[in-house]
């Protein structure tokens, strides 16, 4: 990380999250969204993949006909998506992100240049391989990222989550 | 002396395919002018059933802050304890509609919202992507009853299935916490069972008729009806509420 980004992070660590946009109701950014542990349904169709998340009931949509990715005026929490398949991989580049969401709890930050590049591949049936990049030479001095295995749930289904009655805000006092 | 000076206009344009809100949609009839052809046949599946598929703009949205909009006030059939907390309701100018807040619309009332919703459709699942409240909707179409006893939602549990070519849509499982519209505050109960009638009538419009069914708070079930058009070369946008969210302490009613 670059040094602000580091010391942001820091600082965000050690006030336990406090600041977390999900504090306030607001969303997840994507690589949030996708290490959260929370279940989430992805619906292919022809030109869109969407993916429906049980956090706060929200979606994203990865946008699969072709188009470039934008320069948004307004850029997202989620910023915008397109896939690409190599293969049996999908390949998906997210941009146009805002600067308020954070890349993971411990409060990595996300920019306007920031670039998330997401590979999924359905091993089996019931398990898919993960990988994320972050690359943003804002904040990072290189591209890193991670990977991880989801499981297929099946048998059960979404329930509804709205992210109402919050009580926690005023508990988030951090140190 | 006045001078005069010219200014150039520099006009930066950025490339229009570069930008979602006008990005042309793939694989629509278009008109020789390369307009949508919004009059075209209604699509179907591959096996056969209309495809609801498509990003769409309502017509009117009066329904959202009047669910009543077009039915006679002597022929809307609301109990008197619905009626009266309605009125109070309006008079306090939605200070606590929960749409205000950040909370969700309800069913059929998100139908109604001024934002554009995108129809995915796929073998036994239509999901619903609505720019209103930033949510979605499944729609299971594989056959499974409504819960029994589900814990009540804002959007309730919905299934569907196709009687010719409309699509019957069943919700249930609905908490009292919503309102059927926002400036009349008509409210709603865990009775409430909303039937939402789907069609396409061609390739550029839908109708939905919705028959709201809530004897706790209305003696009888009241259908409205809503149109909307496809909205073409355009996209759904982020909406998070909540953000920068300043208006709740001024909500403060008469």
């Amino acid at each position: 990380m670059l040094p602000w980004a580091a010391a942001l992070s820091k600082e965000r660590t050690e006030q336990l999250a406090k600041g977390h946009p999900s504090e306030r109701c607001l969303t997840h950014g994507v690589t949030d969204f996708d290490t959260l542990g929370i279940g989430w349904k992805i619906i292919q169709a022809p030109a869109v993949i969407a993916i429906l998340y049980e956090a706060y009931n929200h979606y994203r949509q990865i946008l699969m006909d072709g188009r470039p990715l934008p320069t948004p005026s307004q850029p997202a929490y989620m910023g915008y998506s397109v896939g690409r398949w190599e293969g049996d991989t999908l390949v998906v580049d997210t941009t146009g992100f805002n600067d308020q969401g954070w890349i993971d709890n411990k409060g990595r930050p996300q920019t306007e240049s920031t670039h998330v590049i997401e590979r999924f591949y359905r091993r089996d049936f019931g398990h898919m391989d993960l990988q994320l990049t972050v690359e943003d030479p804002a904040a990072y001095t290189k591209p890193w990222g991670g990977s991880l295995v989801l499981n297929y749930i099946p048998d059960t289904e979404l329930i509804e989550y709205i992210c109402e009655n919050e009580k926690d805000l005023p508990h988030m006092v951090g140190k | 002396m006045m001078k005069w000076t010219i200014f150039a206009a520099v006009v930066i344009c950025a490339p229009v395919s570069a930008q979602w809100l006008n990005y042309p949609t793939p694989g629509i009839p278009r008109l020789p002018n390369g307009k949508p052809n919004l009059e075209a046949p209604a699509p179907k599946t591959a096996d056969g059933k209309p495809d609801l598929s498509g990003l769409y703009d309502i017509d009117n949205g009066r329904l959202f802050q009047d669910i009543a909009a077009d039915i006679r006030p002597q022929d809307f059939p609301i109990q008197p304890w619905a009626a009266a907390l309605a009125k109070q309701r309006e008079q306090d100018m939605r200070k606590d509609d929960p749409y205000s807040h950040c909370l969700p619309p309800g069913v059929p009332r998100i139908d109604s919202g001024n934002r554009p919703f995108k129809i995915i459709q796929t073998p036994g699942l239509i999901a619903i992507l609505y720019e209103t409240g930033y949510l979605f909707r499944q729609i299971f179409t594989d056959g499974r009853p409504l819960p029994k006893d589900p814990e009540p939602t804002w959007l309730g549990y919905s299934v569907g299935k196709w009687e010719g070519d409309t699509l019957v849509v069943d919700t249930i499982g609905f908490h009292d916490k919503g309102w059927l519209d926002g400036n009349k505050g008509h409210p709603q109960t865990d009775a409430l069972h909303v039937t939402e009638r789907f069609r396409r009538v061609n390739f550029g419009h839908l109708e939905i008729q919705s028959t709201i069914d809530d004897p706790k708070a209305y003696t009888k079930p009241f259908t409205v009806k809503q149109t909307l058009h496809l909205l073409a070369d355009s996209e759904i946008l982020e909406n998070i509420c909540n953000e920068n969210e300043k208006d709740a302490p001024h909500l403060v009613g008469k």
